[in-house]
């Protein structure tokens, strides 16, 4: 059942209940009001009958009556109350003289009903009930008399038909606003029920396309009530999950990525491997040769083991909780600098160094790790002589390390890759010289995992900078 | 399945409904039912047989009450029928007090002196009792009389506590009998009516002869305390009326 004819039947009931029984309570007061009232002019009438007669009597008895017999007393009763005409301002009254000991001594009533009334009245009370006929519904009133020293009761009858009627008219009325307010209740509730339920009807179908597919769908929220309550909190439910499917979705994406990655720096040195093992295997071959291809088995051999120990270490290090402890970073470079000048001596590169000494809380291992790679492709980034300064200075509360090199440089568009897994820009030229494509990868994940960043600033021909920011510790000098 | 199990709800819940709204009817009927033929019973005032009291008013209270009776809402009129040929000795009783009435009305120069036959012929008699159904204990009955004499017709409402006339009328068909009506004067009609009362006040009104012209007709009033009771009356030689206005 859906919202409108719940609406409707709540709004239904509770008004025609209301309706009915105020409707009921309300003609039902009005038909007892009716009927005392037609009870009460019964009982006038029948006041007016008795002091007539009984006036009637004070000046007649002395001529007619002399008492000796009840029939004589009977009969003069009788013949009184049919001489006489009571008038009053509605016209002729009409009774019925009834004697407690022998029944009816006169009637003018067009009407006769059985006098059972008489059975429920003691001799100090007046009645009345209600009489169905088929020419309509009768009051007949009954009070009691004593002319001459007997018991006589005086009837007097009203035509209360009317009163039914008009409670007949006045439930055809009710039904009739029942039905009106039935049409009118439908019409508003129908009209109501759009207008409280389109906030849902959106929310739902915003849901529907959500769940189709069409993340970026949100509610047009209007208002500040409860439905805007929702929509709002749905609007912020279907962010936070569109962000988390795109994250799901890149790193869907990353790992796939990686895979193939992976494979491929697999694929290249076991190729050669087996190339040469084949060579080996089936030709007959000089001595030299021979050698040349051990040689290269051994090489490639050499790779794969460097490139299993790189992956398990960026593995290992994903999965690392770090402990940092409070390190002089002078020291710490100092250690650095230490294990990389000879190599860059080899290779005819000059380090400058330039290094503000402060108190910094990190992992000093992993963080080595991270300096050693990027001190190491700053390396790798000249063909012949070169210069590296390694730059560390606070700056706006945090310290930065700057390591710039005047090499090679990279193009602006490589720059937003190089973090990737076994991302190499010169592939060849980076394998020739061990490398594995996992160097800046595992540098960015151990810097996310100690709250620092790294940025890339390079242009071609001229060299890079790499800047790593240390924040978010404490530290002093 | 799922609409017809929600066609069939909303079936369910329209009857409910209907039976709803169908309910005071259905309490009416039997409520209805419940009335007919049930006693209602209460019990009487403690003095509703001890409402007869004696009839104290005087004549300008008693006139009124007949205007009231006619006029107001409360009012009750009964009138009864009187056998003429049955009640003779009654009835010659009640033209005694009449003519003794008339001898004193004669006495005071209200009405002209005229011989009255002893024969005389009842041409309508009826008694009315007027009352007023607010105060059941106070009413006025009247015997309203035409009699026929030799030379005059005479109209009376006689009260028939006081004997009082309260209206009357005399007239003569005969051409050769003419009223003396040289010393009659409305003022004494009005000094008979007012027997007793004090504080009575009259004004005469729209008088349509002078005074000094034999015949005369015109409109007389008694008022006492605001209440006022109206006469129309005429004075020719062959027709003298007092007529109260109801």
């Amino acid at each position: 059942m859906n919202f409108f004819w719940k609406i409707f039947f709540t709004t239904m009931f509770v008004s025609i209940t209301c309706f009915s029984m105020g409707g009921y309570f309300l003609v039902n007061s009005n038909m007892n009001a009716l009927i005392k009232n037609e009870a009460n002019i019964a009982y006038e009438l029948g006041d007016m009958v008795y002091y007539s007669l009984n006036n009637e009597l004070r000046f007649m008895d002395q001529y007619y009556f002399t008492g000796e017999l009840d029939s004589e007393v009977f009969d003069f009763i009788s013949n009184i109350s049919e001489s006489i005409n009571i008038k009053n301002s509605n016209g002729k009254i009409l009774f019925t003289v009834i004697s407690d000991d022998i029944g009816i001594l006169f009637s003018s009533l067009d009407k006769q009903f059985d006098k059972n009334l008489l059975n429920s009245m003691s001799e100090d009370e007046k009645g009345y009930t209600l009489k169905k006929t088929k020419e309509g519904i009768y009051l007949q009133a009954l009070r009691p008399a004593v002319f001459l020293g007997y018991d006589y009761h005086i009837e007097t009858v009203r035509n209360v038909s009317y009163i039914f009627e008009t409670q007949r008219e006045q439930y055809q009325l009710l039904v009739k606003i029942i039905l009106g307010m039935l049409l009118l209740a439908g019409i508003i509730t129908f009209l109501l029920s759009k207008i409280l339920i389109k906030p849902i009807v959106s929310l739902s179908k915003v849901t529907k396309e959500i769940s189709a597919g069409k993340l970026e769908k949100r509610v047009i929220i209007s208002g500040e009530d409860e439905f805007a309550l929702l929509s709002s909190n749905f609007n912020k439910m279907a962010d936070d999950l569109e962000e988390k499917i795109h994250l799901l979705e890149d790193e869907a994406e990353k790992k796939e990525m990686f895979v193939g990655a992976f494979s491929h720096e697999l694929k290249t040195p076991l190729t050669s491997i087996i190339g040469y093992s084949d060579m080996l295997r089936r030709k007959e071959m000089d001595k030299d040769r021979i050698h040349l291809c051990a040689n290269y088995i051994y090489t490639e051999g050499k790779r794969l083991e460097m490139l299993s120990m790189r992956l398990l270490e960026f593995i290992v290090v994903k999965n690392q909780e770090i402990y940092p402890v409070d390190i002089s970073i002078k020291t710490f470079f100092d250690e650095i600098f230490a294990v990389v000048e000879n190599q860059l001596s080899q290779s005819d590169i000059y380090l400058q160094t330039e290094i503000e000494d402060v108190i910094l809380s990190f992992e000093p291992e992993l963080m080595k790790t991270v300096f050693l790679n990027i001190i190491d492709n700053a390396r790798k980034a000249f063909d012949h002589s070169g210069t590296i300064f390694v730059q560390g200075k606070v700056e706006e509360q945090q310290y930065k390390v700057k390591i710039i090199d005047n090499g090679k440089g990279m193009e602006e568009e490589e720059l937003l890759k190089i973090k990737d897994a076994f991302y190499m820009v010169d592939k060849s030229r980076a394998r020739k010289q061990g490398g594995a494509g996992l160097g800046l990868a595992l540098c960015d994940q151990i810097l996310k995992m100690h709250g620092f960043t790294i940025d890339f600033d390079s242009k071609l021909n001229e060299g890079t900078t790499v800047t790593i920011t240390m924040k978010g510790h404490a530290y002093e000098k | 399945m799922k609409n017809k199990k929600n066609f069939m709800k909303l079936g369910l819940l329209f009857i409910l409904l209907f039976f709803v709204a169908a309910t005071p009817i259905l309490l009416t009927e039997y409520d209805n039912m419940r009335l007919l033929n049930r006693p209602i019973v209460t019990v009487m005032p403690d003095d509703y047989l001890n409402h007869q009291k004696q009839n104290t008013m005087q004549s300008f209270e008693r006139i009124k009450m007949i205007i009231n009776a006619n006029n107001q809402k409360t009012g009750i009129i009964t009138e009864q029928k009187v056998d003429i040929a049955k009640d003779k000795e009654r009835l010659g009783e009640i033209v005694k007090k009449i003519e003794e009435q008339m001898q004193i009305l004669q006495t005071k120069n209200a009405i002209p002196t005229f011989d009255i036959a002893n024969t005389y012929y009842i041409k309508n008699i009826n008694k009315t009792m007027y009352m007023d159904s607010m105060y059941p204990e106070k009413s006025v009955s009247i015997w309203k009389i035409l009699l026929n004499y030799t030379n005059v017709s005479i109209e009376v409402w006689m009260d028939v506590e006081t004997n009082m006339l309260y209206l009357i009328s005399l007239f003569s068909d005969n051409e050769t009998f003419n009223f003396d009506i040289s010393n009659i004067s409305e003022k004494n009609f009005l000094d008979y009516i007012s027997n007793g009362t004090e504080n009575i006040k009259f004004h005469k009104k729209d008088v349509l002869y002078d005074d000094s012209i034999e015949n005369r007709e015109g409109y007389f009033y008694l008022e006492k305390e605001e209440s006022v009771v109206q006469y129309y009356y005429t004075i020719e030689k062959k027709y003298i009326a007092y007529y109260l206005v109801t």
